[in-house]
C-alpha cells in the first residue's frame, strides 16, 4: 500500500500523463477511494489541458528570410575569418622560410659576419607588422561598408 | 535510458538534418520552416518578449549552424535544436539585472499543504471562459524554469526524459520542477481569480 502523500506527489505526473502502467494502476487505485486525490487528479488534469490549448503566438511575418539572412551573414563572417587565418600563417610560414633563405645568402656572401638573428628579427617584424597595418586597414573599409 | 527512449525516432526534415550535417548548408532552407513556429514559441515562452525571441530564434540557427558537426544522430534532432535554443535563452535572462532563473519561487509551503483544503477550485469557472488565455498570462509570471518545463512537457509534447536532454537536468529534477510549475501556475490562477 502506497502512503497516501506518496500518491500525492504522483498526482502532477499522472496528469502530465508521464507515469508508468504500474504507477498509474497504483494512483487509480488510490484515487478510488480518496475523495481528496480523485479531486485533485481533476484538477491537474484540466490544467494540463488547458496547457496543451493556450492561445498560440503568431510567428512574425518574414522571420524566416530574416533568419536565413543572418545565418548566411554569420557563414560569410567566418569563411572570412577562415580565409583571414589562413593568410596570416602563410605569411608566418612565408616570413620563416624567407628568413632562412636570407640567412644563407647572407652567410655565403659575408662569411657568417652579419648577425642572423637581427636579419631574422627584422626580416619577422616588418612582415608581421605589414600584415597587421593590411587587415586592419581591410576590416575599416569592411566596417564602413557595412 | 534516455538514449535509449531518444534513438531510433524518425523527426520532420530528418533527410535535410542529415544533409545539413554533412556539410550541404543550403538543406538548412528545408529545416528552418519544419521548426519555425515551434522553436520561437518555445523562445517566446522563456523570454517573453517577441522582439528578444526573434532574435534568439536567429541566433538559435546561427549556433546549429556553427555546432552541427557535434549533434549526435543518436538523439532526436528537436531536442538537440531546443536544447541550442535553451541555452541561448538563459544566458539571456541570466543577463538581466537583479535575475533569477528560479525567482517568484517558494513560499516555504510544500506544494502537497497547499493542495490540501483548496476546496473547489477557481479553475472551474476559468475553464468556463478564457481558460487558455488566464493560463498564458499566469504562465508568464512562473520562474523561467518552470515556464521551461511546462511549455517542453505540454506545448512540445516532449516526454520527460527528452526535457531532461533538452535542459540538461536529471530526470528527478524534470519531475520536480514539473509538480513546482503545475504547482506555481495553480496559485498564480487562483490569485489572479480573486
Amino acid at each position: 500500500m502506497i502512503p497516501h502523500e506518496d500518491v500525492r506527489k504522483m498526482l502532477a505526473l499522472a496528469a502530465a500523463g508521464e507515469l508508468s502502467a504500474e504507477e498509474k494502476r497504483i494512483v487509480q487505485q488510490h484515487a478510488a477511494g480518496c475523495d481528496g486525490c480523485r479531486r485533485e487528479l481533476e484538477i491537474l488534469g484540466m490544467y494540463a489541458r488547458g496547457l496543451a490549448a493556450m492561445p498560440q503566438p503568431v510567428v512574425p511575418e518574414g522571420l524566416l528570410e530574416r533568419s536565413r539572412l543572418r545565418v548566411a551573414e554569420a557563414g560569410w563572417a567566418a569563411a572570412e575569418q577562415r580565409s583571414r587565418d589562413l593568410v596570416l600563417a602563410l605569411v608566418v610560414v612565408l616570413s620563416w622560410f624567407g628568413w632562412a633563405g636570407l640567412w644563407m645568402v647572407v652567410r655565403v656572401f659575408t662569411g657568417g659576419a652579419v648577425s642572423a638573428f637581427g636579419i631574422s628579427t627584422l626580416l619577422v617584424w616588418t612582415t608581421a607588422g605589414v600584415a597587421v597595418v593590411l587587415l586592419g586597414k581591410r576590416d575599416v573599409l569592411a566596417r564602413r561598408l557595412s | 535510458m534516455i538514449l535509449a527512449a531518444t534513438m531510433g525516432m524518425s523527426n520532420p526534415g530528418e533527410d535535410a538534418v542529415a544533409r545539413f550535417r554533412s556539410g550541404d548548408r543550403a538543406a538548412l532552407g528545408a529545416i528552418l520552416p519544419v521548426y519555425q513556429f515551434r522553436l520561437y514559441r518555445f523562445l517566446l515562452r522563456m523570454v517573453r518578449e517577441p522582439a528578444t525571441a526573434e532574435d534568439l530564434f536567429q541566433q538559435t540557427w546561427v549556433r546549429v549552424m556553427e555546432k552541427i558537426s557535434s549533434y549526435d544522430t543518436r538523439h532526436r534532432f528537436d531536442a538537440w535544436l531546443f536544447s541550442v535554443a535553451r541555452n541561448l535563452a538563459i544566458d539571456h535572462l541570466r543577463r538581466k539585472p537583479g535575475f533569477s532563473l528560479d525567482a517568484a519561487e517558494e513560499d516555504g509551503q510544500a506544494p502537497i499543504d497547499r493542495l490540501e483544503g483548496s476546496g473547489a477550485d477557481p479553475l472551474e469557472q476559468v475553464l468556463e471562459f478564457e481558460r487558455g488565455t488566464i493560463l498564458a498570462a499566469a504562465m508568464e509570471e512562473l520562474p523561467a524554469i518552470h515556464r521551461e518545463v511546462l511549455t517542453l512537457r505540454f506545448e512540445e509534447d516532449m516526454k520527460l526524459d527528452e526535457i531532461a536532454i533538452v535542459a540538461g537536468i536529471p530526470l528527478s529534477t524534470v519531475k520536480s520542477r514539473l509538480h513546482r510549475a503545475t504547482d506555481g501556475l495553480r496559485r498564480l490562477v487562483e490569485a489572479r481569480l480573486r
